[in-house]
C-alpha cells in the first residue's frame, strides 16, 4: 500500500481568500478562481459578479487542472510547448489549456503534487499574478 | 413611455456578489462541520453558472459534482429541489421532460435563492454528502446566511 498527500479545504480556502484579495486590490475585470486537488478535481471555487460568462469560469478550471495534471505552472507549460514545437492538441484532451494563470501546488519537502490554482478573467499576466498570490499564502 | 415599453423594456436585475457567495459557503461548511459531516456545497447564479464551491476533507469527488447540479437545477427551475421532486411525482412527470441533461432530482439539498423585494431568482444552492434532510438543512443555512 502507498499513500499520497491531499490538499485540504483549509488550504484551499486560504488560497481562495488570498487570490480574491489580490483581485480586489488590483484594479481590473472580475475573475473566476478555481482550486483543484492533485487529480485536477475541484476543491474550492469563486467567481466575481460580472466575470466573462463564456470564458472566466471554464478557463479558471482548465488552468488549475492543467497546472495540477501537467505538474507545472501553465506559463511554463506554454513555454515547454513552444520549445518542443508541440501543440495543445497533441495531448488528446480538451481539458488542458495553454495559457498563463494556472499555478501548481507542490509540497516543499518532496515535490509531491498537491493541486493547482487557476485564475481567469483578465489578461494572462494579470491572471497569473493573482494565482501566484494565492500560492504565496500557503506554506506547503 | 408606453405600457408595453414599461413591461418589456430594459430592466435591472440583481445578482450575487462574490462576498455574499463566500459568506454562504463558509456558513454551510461551518454547519456541516458542527454535524461532523463531510459535505460538498455549491452556489450558482440565476443562469446556473457556478459562483462558488467547496469540497470538505473526506467528501467524495462526485459529491461536489452532484452539489453543483443540485444548485443548477434549483436555480433554473426556480424551486427548492424537494418541491420540484414532489411536483414531478404528483404529475407523474420525469426529469427528462425538461430536456436538460444537467437536471437532477433529489429529496433535499437544493434551494432556490430569491431577492426579498420582488422574488427575483438570484441563484441556487446545492449540498451533497449527507442524507436528504442533512443536505437540506445545510443548504437552508447557506440561504439564511445571506439573509434571504
Amino acid at each position: 500500500m502507498h499513500s499520497i498527500p491531499m490538499l485540504g479545504l483549509a488550504e484551499a480556502r486560504t488560497a481562495l481568500g488570498a487570490a480574491l484579495d489580490a483581485a480586489r486590490n488590483r484594479p481590473g475585470r472580475p475573475v473566476a478562481i478555481a482550486i483543484v486537488d492533485g487529480h485536477g478535481d475541484l476543491l474550492a471555487f469563486a467567481c466575481m459578479a460580472g466575470a466573462n460568462p463564456a470564458l472566466a469560469r471554464q478557463n479558471a478550471l482548465k488552468k488549475a487542472y492543467t497546472a495540477a495534471c501537467m505538474r507545472t505552472d501553465t506559463a511554463d507549460f506554454v513555454e515547454r510547448l513552444r520549445s518542443t514545437s508541440r501543440t495543445i492538441v497533441d495531448f488528446g484532451t480538451s481539458d488542458l489549456i495553454a495559457d498563463p494563470g494556472g499555478v501548481v501546488l507542490t509540497r516543499a519537502s518532496d515535490g509531491a503534487i498537491l493541486g493547482g490554482i487557476g485564475v481567469s478573467g483578465r489578461s494572462s499576466e494579470e491572471d497569473e499574478a493573482i494565482a501566484l498570490e494565492g500560492r504565496a499564502s500557503l506554506k506547503l | 413611455m408606453s405600457r408595453f415599453a414599461r413591461r418589456f423594456g430594459l430592466y435591472e436585475r440583481p445578482v450575487l456578489d462574490v462576498e455574499e457567495t463566500m459568506i454562504a459557503l463558509d456558513a454551510m461548511v461551518a454547519t456541516a462541520s458542527m454535524q461532523s459531516r463531510s459535505m460538498s456545497v455549491a452556489i450558482v447564479d440565476a443562469w446556473g453558472g457556478l459562483l462558488g464551491a467547496m469540497r470538505m476533507d473526506g467528501a467524495s469527488t462526485q459529491s461536489l459534482q452532484y452539489a453543483i447540479k443540485k444548485a443548477y437545477t434549483s436555480a433554473r427551475i426556480g424551486s427548492n429541489l424537494g418541491e420540484f421532486r414532489d411536483r414531478l411525482i404528483e404529475r407523474s412527470g420525469i426529469v427528462n421532460d425538461f430536456g436538460d441533461p444537467s437536471f437532477v432530482v433529489a429529496r433535499g439539498g437544493g434551494v432556490v435563492v430569491r431577492a426579498v423585494s420582488d422574488r427575483t431568482v438570484l441563484g441556487g444552492i446545492g449540498v451533497s454528502g449527507g442524507s436528504g434532510d442533512e443536505d437540506q438543512a445545510v443548504a437552508e443555512a447557506g440561504r439564511a446566511a445571506l439573509g434571504l
